[in-house]
């Protein structure tokens, strides 16, 4: 009576496979890096780009910046009336902020000044002076921080405050008085809030300036017409809108991506070797015992099922393996030497977690990118050789 | 009965270096006959056996085997043929030399999906009738000569065959184990099996219980 299963063929297939174990082994381990690197560009990339979407939704739709010598200068905060004026213009916020190179760890932290009436820019960082508000403005000198400077500036003894060095070479000890988690990593990481009056202390500003303004615009379609009659109205300024910042932030992530790619290219090309290796021919020995298999009675589709098991093994073992070791490394071990060249940005350098985003689709994408082209490329070449007619070839 | 009819075989024909291996060959061989194919190494006798064992095709004649015409079989046809009528014992043993004699006995009831205990009680029986069974889990590779053509053997009889072939068996033997060998013979020949055997070694030569000896000559029938 026959089986459902060819139990025997399939462990026909795994010793096949353990004969010639060094070369499996080598294509094993090949076929694992690839598909561990591509796994985790994607992962991380997915990552990052939830993040980049959490933030980019919660940016203003136009920020203005006053450009002089084609640098961004403070502007003077007399225009928002006018501009709250505009129609179709919901929200006009002067922003205080700028970035605090931290020597002694060598990052910038992102310094934001926030406002205790009027309304903030972003709703997350309203959300946190919502939460703070006592501990910000009760005090003079208290500062709110983001998980990821609490944990930098604590590394350098900085428990309880930091003393700022003001632009004329004082120093400006401010209070740590709460953490913050924000809704995203990215966001809450390297930021800085304090009131608007310590943050232009900080910067060496003038109380009747602010490093840009930010507009709310309800109707998308109104942004770029709003845009250019600000343009018209402030030749010394420049408009960035929302959709200016996805594609610089796009860009920014598409090149270190590149960079990346080019690394991931080098292994793809061995891999394609392997391919180009077996879809070249089997070795004599190969050759020979599928003819000896073809003389003693199976049929091409007993040897083309004995390749496929070998193949399945090793590409669906590897995938696997690769997949689950690419969850832990980028998820677990939050991806360290990799995540750096995604991550070379100085809002993106204090430490932050990737979240857990894995899709199926992309699991999916990985494993039709490779699996089916390395059976195929087994498979072809054990085929041609089982139609030959035996005889030819164990003689 | 195997019934051979004018058959003919062309190798590379119409290119330059083609060659007339088979000419016009006719013969049969009766159930449980033993027959012996003679003649000098490259007259043909080899290409005989594996058109008999379709392993390879003819180009022009006929070969049938109990009533059926196997010479033109279509591949997968030609493997289930052999698998269930034919016992090949080949010059160089053709065994996987880093296969264990356990797995290279299976190999032909490998594609038939029996239930293990089946596969085991075979290649068993085979083996110890070969006297090799000792031996099962040894590579192919690490066997001596004598040993190698007992695993060969036993891998042609373990599906039970009707017909057995054999392309110059001592080729590879000493006196002694060639002895061994035309033993076994008489013990399958005792068994009814339809044997033919391809050689040019005279021990085959004159043995009272060879029904038939033929003489092909490049590739001619004498």
């Amino acid at each position: 009576m026959k089986q459902l299963f060819n139990l025997f063929l399939f462990e026909y297939a795994l010793s096949s496979l353990k004969r010639r174990g060094a070369k499996n082994i080598f294509i094993l381990i090949i076929f694992f890096i690839l598909i561990f690197l591509l796994s985790c560009v994607f992962f991380i990339s997915n990552s990052i780009k939830y993040e980049l979407n959490l933030t980019l939704k919660s940016l203003p739709d136009i920020v203005m910046q006053k450009l002089q010598a084609g640098r961004v200068q403070n502007l003077n905060i007399d225009r928002i009336s006018k501009i709250a004026n505009i129609p179709g213009v919901s929200e006009v916020t002067p922003r205080v902020w700028g970035y605090y190179y931290f020597k002694n760890a060598g990052v910038n932290f992102s310094v934001v000044g926030v406002s205790r009436f009027s309304p903030n820019y972003k709703k997350s960082i309203q959300k946190i002076v919502n939460k703070f508000d006592k501990k910000i403005f009760d005090k003079s000198d208290t500062m709110i921080v983001g998980d990821g400077v609490k944990k930098t500036l604590e590394k350098n003894y900085y428990n309880k405050y930091f003393d700022f060095i003001e632009p004329n070479g004082g120093f400006k000890k401010v209070y740590i008085a709460g953490t913050f988690k924000g809704a995203t990593s990215l966001e809450s990481n390297d930021i800085i809030l304090l009131s608007n009056k310590n943050a232009r202390k900080i910067f060496g500003m003038k109380n009747n300036e602010a490093t840009d303004i930010t507009l709310r615009v309800p109707n998308p379609k109104e942004v770029a017409k709003i845009a250019s009659k600000l343009e018209l109205m402030y030749p010394d300024s420049r408009m960035i809108t929302k959709n200016d910042l996805k594609i610089s932030y796009n860009n920014i992530f598409d090149y270190k991506s590149g960079i990346f790619l080019a690394m991931f290219i080098i292994v793809l090309f061995t891999f394609f070797i392997i391919i180009y290796d077996k879809a070249s021919g089997l070795s004599s020995d190969e050759k020979r015992e599928i003819g000896v298999q073809k003389a003693v009675g199976w049929k091409i589709g007993d040897v083309i099922l004995q390749k496929f098991y070998e193949a399945s093994i090793i590409s669906v073992v590897s995938f696997f393996l690769a997949i689950m070791f690419a969850i832990f490394y980028v998820y677990i071990l939050d991806a360290p030497l990799i995540r750096d060249i995604f991550t070379g940005y100085s809002i993106l350098k204090p430490a932050f977690k990737l979240p857990f985003i894995v899709d199926f689709q992309t699991i999916i994408l990985i494993f039709f990118a490779t699996v089916p082209l390395y059976l195929a490329a087994t498979i072809i070449p054990s085929w041609v050789a089982a139609t030959l007619e035996a005889d030819e070839v164990i003689r | 009965m195997i019934n051979v009819t004018k058959v003919n075989k062309v190798f590379n024909a119409g290119k330059i270096n083609q060659t007339i291996a088979l000419q016009d060959i006719s013969f049969n061989v009766k159930d449980g006959n033993l027959t012996i194919l003679k003649g000098p190494s490259g007259s043909g006798k080899s290409t005989l056996l594996a058109i008999v064992a379709a392993l390879l095709k003819p180009t022009s004649g006929d070969v049938e085997v109990d009533g059926k015409k196997i010479a033109k079989l279509p591949d997968n046809f030609a493997s289930l043929y052999r698998r269930e009528n034919i016992g090949f014992v080949f010059q160089k043993f053709n065994l996987v030399p880093t296969l264990s004699v356990f797995e290279n006995v299976i190999l032909p009831l490998i594609p038939s999906n029996l239930p293990r205990v089946e596969i085991e009680n075979k290649a068993k029986k085979s083996m110890e009738k070969f006297s090799i069974y000792h031996k099962k889990n040894d590579l192919a590779k690490s066997l001596s000569g004598g040993e190698q053509q007992r695993v060969a053997i036993a891998r042609a009889l373990v599906n039970d065959p009707k017909i057995i072939l054999a392309d110059e068996p001592t080729a590879n033997l000493d006196t002694k184990l060639s002895t061994n060998f035309l033993d076994f013979i008489k013990e399958l020949h005792s068994e009814k099996k339809t044997i033919l055997i391809a050689t040019h070694d005279p021990i085959f030569f004159n043995l009272p219980f060879v029904s038939e000896e033929i003489e092909v000559i490049k590739g001619i029938m004498k």
